[in-house]
């Protein structure tokens, strides 16, 4: 048989360069801020850190080889243990495209071929850099194979459904953005561990210089750097953030230097996430997640690893109707929750009020410090409880969609999900809450390629039922 | 105690199952106890943190074997099953208590399982996975077994053939 391997565009050595240098962040921030400060070691260490990432890409290019056929396409691997992964063109699921910016001038794009494989591991199949044209051959190869028939459609029918954001939106996401804080909590505690000692010195000496008006200056300084930062991280992540819905088939697009292009089958949605977060919330502005079934987009930055958005910030008043715009089988409506814990506190608040007083009572023995602050996260913990009381609720939509409402992290939650998406549907109680006519309930779902669950806790009985007859055992059939 | 139960048990030979296992695990670890304790004897570091550790792990696993011992027929009573007109429903527990609906058309495949304990009194596990969950029956005759799994996949495919 005859067969063409190819290699890569040059270019991808970069990329390879580039993905390593992110697995080794960590330890460059290591060697960087040595701790005994002997600069000649780190230099040494940093240098054959560089070196061994640039002859791993170098290796990698060279041996990283694929073949696209009219029957399938397949990727070489491995210079010891060689690796072929094989994939005809009615497996493959989605493709998505990136491109990083130093594609551009070559005209190159990476490839991301999903297939339903139950392993997410083998799930998808990269050409980490290829002309653009072949793109379109696969997609030409794809559709011989694939039975559907494309439905006519006029331009202008794809210009409708569209969604941006704009970059002043980016701002505001990124500035409400509370993970930025945690973050940016976790460099300052890291770095409080691994800053050579001389620099704190430095750093005192200067405060004494400007006297008492640095450290009241301090605080805002730290709320500047957190902003610039995340800033900085959601313009890389979100610029241009365009999704528009065409044949069935969302197209999300975004990124700076590294433009991502995902493209997901409307069967493909499970459902959909509705985050409010509280200061978003103040901004008449709430984010939309979606769930999909499969190994979609793992390794995408941060805190928001493996969450796909729709709209990362949408106005609250329009966030329903473009919902039922873009997606049209998952018909959603705006709910009218029915709460169902609001007079449940005491429930929420027990377990953490036993365990808590007795942590902080304690720590007040042991030191004062640690007793207060243990004392004001016990407090937060309070907050969230009476938060999660008075947040939970339910709706069953028409066209057996159930709307599921919670509060988590620092955002009231709603879960959208279609009948057929839910793997299981469980009531639990036990024998003292029954007696009190209360209990829980469990959906179970997929998402990506691992199992996923959402609960009410702690609900009435009558409106665990009244959820289990309109919505799971509804007279229609569930065929 | 108003709690209606479904309607199919398990085989009163799973008690049987149940209470070898158990001794079993329980000998096993005991064992794995006994050999780690002699060898810190013979190398002579059986210390008081050792000692105390060695306590602790054969409380333990003495309290986890009474539990399991004591519950079979706890356990026994209130785990059932019932296949209905469209899916299979699990109910577990009296002082924990839960019920699971896994329709049909959402099972993905079904496994059988068979040691050999459950091969000593002709039962077989039955696992139902779904795309997200997994669903145990511990004991069920083979025939039974094969009955439910037959019934079940043959309505899964009644299911997906009408294009589900």
């Amino acid at each position: 048989m005859e067969t063409e391997r190819k290699k890569f565009h040059p270019s991808v050595m970069l990329v390879y360069f580039i993905r390593d240098l992110r697995k080794w962040v960590f330890l460059f921030f290591i060697l960087l801020v040595d701790i005994n400060d002997r600069g000649l070691y780190s230099i040494i260490g940093l240098s054959a850190l560089v070196a061994f990432i640039l002859m791993k890409s170098i290796v990698k290019y060279l041996t990283v080889t694929y073949d696209v056929s009219s029957e399938k396409i397949i990727v070489y691997r491995g210079i010891f243990k060689k690796r072929e992964t094989e994939i005809t063109y009615d497996r493959i699921q989605t493709i998505k495209q990136r491109q990083w910016f130093f594609f551009k001038p070559f005209d190159v794009v990476e490839v991301l071929i999903e297939t339903a494989s139950s392993s997410s591991e083998e799930a998808e199949a990269s050409l980490t850099a290829v002309d653009y044209s072949l793109l379109e051959k696969i997609e030409t190869f794809r559709n011989k194979t694939a039975v559907h028939v494309k439905e006519n459609r006029t331009p202008a029918d794809r210009s409708d459904i569209r969604f941006r954001l704009t970059n002043k939106e980016i701002g505001l996401y990124a500035l409400t953005d509370v993970t930025a804080i945690f973050v940016l909590g976790t460099i300052f505690t890291f770095a409080l561990e691994w800053l050579p000692d001389s620099l704190y010195a430095e750093i005192f000496s200067l405060l004494d210089y400007f006297e008492g008006a640095l450290s009241i200056l301090l605080p805002f300084i730290g709320i500047t750097i957190i902003g610039a930062l995340s800033l900085l991280k959601n313009y890389v992540l979100f610029y241009n953030y365009q999704a528009s819905l065409e044949d069935e088939t969302l197209t999300i697009e975004y990124g700076l230097f590294e433009r991502k292009l995902q493209k997901i089958p409307l069967e493909k949605i499970q459902g959909i996430r509705l985050h409010k977060q509280i200061i978003r919330t103040l901004f008449q502005r709430s984010s939309v997640e979606l769930l999909i079934m499969g190994g979609q987009e793992k390794e995408s930055a941060g805190l928001n690893a493996g969450k796909v958005f729709l709209f990362p910030l949408i106005k609250n008043n329009s966030v329903y109707s473009q919902l039922t715009e873009f997606l049209p089988n998952i018909a959603i409506q705006e709910p009218q929750i029915q709460k169902v814990s609001k007079d449940k506190l005491w429930y929420f608040l027990r377990w953490t009020l036993l365990m808590g007083v007795l942590l902080v009572g304690a720590a007040f023995m042991v030191n004062r410090l640690i007793g207060v602050g243990l004392a004001f996260a016990l407090i937060i913990a309070l907050v969230t409880g009476w938060k999660k009381s008075r947040v939970q609720g339910y709706s069953v939509q028409a066209s057996d969609i159930l709307c599921l409402q919670q509060f988590q992290g620092l955002s009231t939650v709603q879960l959208f999900i279609a009948r057929k998406n839910i793997q299981a549907f469980a009531q639990s109680t036990t024998v003292w809450l029954a007696k009190k006519e209360l209990g829980h309930l469990k959906v179970s779902f997929k998402e990506g390629e691992s199992p996923a669950e959402f609960k009410l806790l702690f609900i009435p009985q009558t409106d665990s039922e009244q959820i289990y007859d309109e919505f799971w055992n509804k007279s229609a059939p569930l065929s | 105690m108003n709690y209606p139960l479904l309607k199919n048990q398990l085989p009163e030979t799973i008690k049987k199952v149940w209470i070898k296992t158990s001794l079993l695990t329980f000998t096993l670890s005991l064992l794995f106890g006994a050999v780690f304790a002699g060898a810190l004897m013979y190398f002579e570091r059986l210390t008081t943190i050792w000692q105390l550790i060695a306590g602790s792990y054969l409380s333990v696993i003495l309290l986890i074997f009474l539990l399991n011992f004591f519950l079979i027929s706890y356990r026994y009573t209130y785990f059932r099953y019932e296949i209905t007109g469209k899916e299979v429903v699990f109910q577990k527990g009296f002082i924990f208590r839960s019920i699971t609906y896994v329709p049909f058309s959402r099972i993905q495949h079904i496994e059988t399982e068979q040691g050999p304990l459950l091969r000593q009194e002709n039962l077989m596990e039955l696992i139902i996975h779904t795309a997200a969950t997994n669903h145990h029956i511990a004991g069920l005759s083979i025939e039974e077994a094969q009955m439910i799994r037959h019934n079940v996949l043959l309505k899964v495919e009644e299911l997906s053939e009408d294009g589900n």
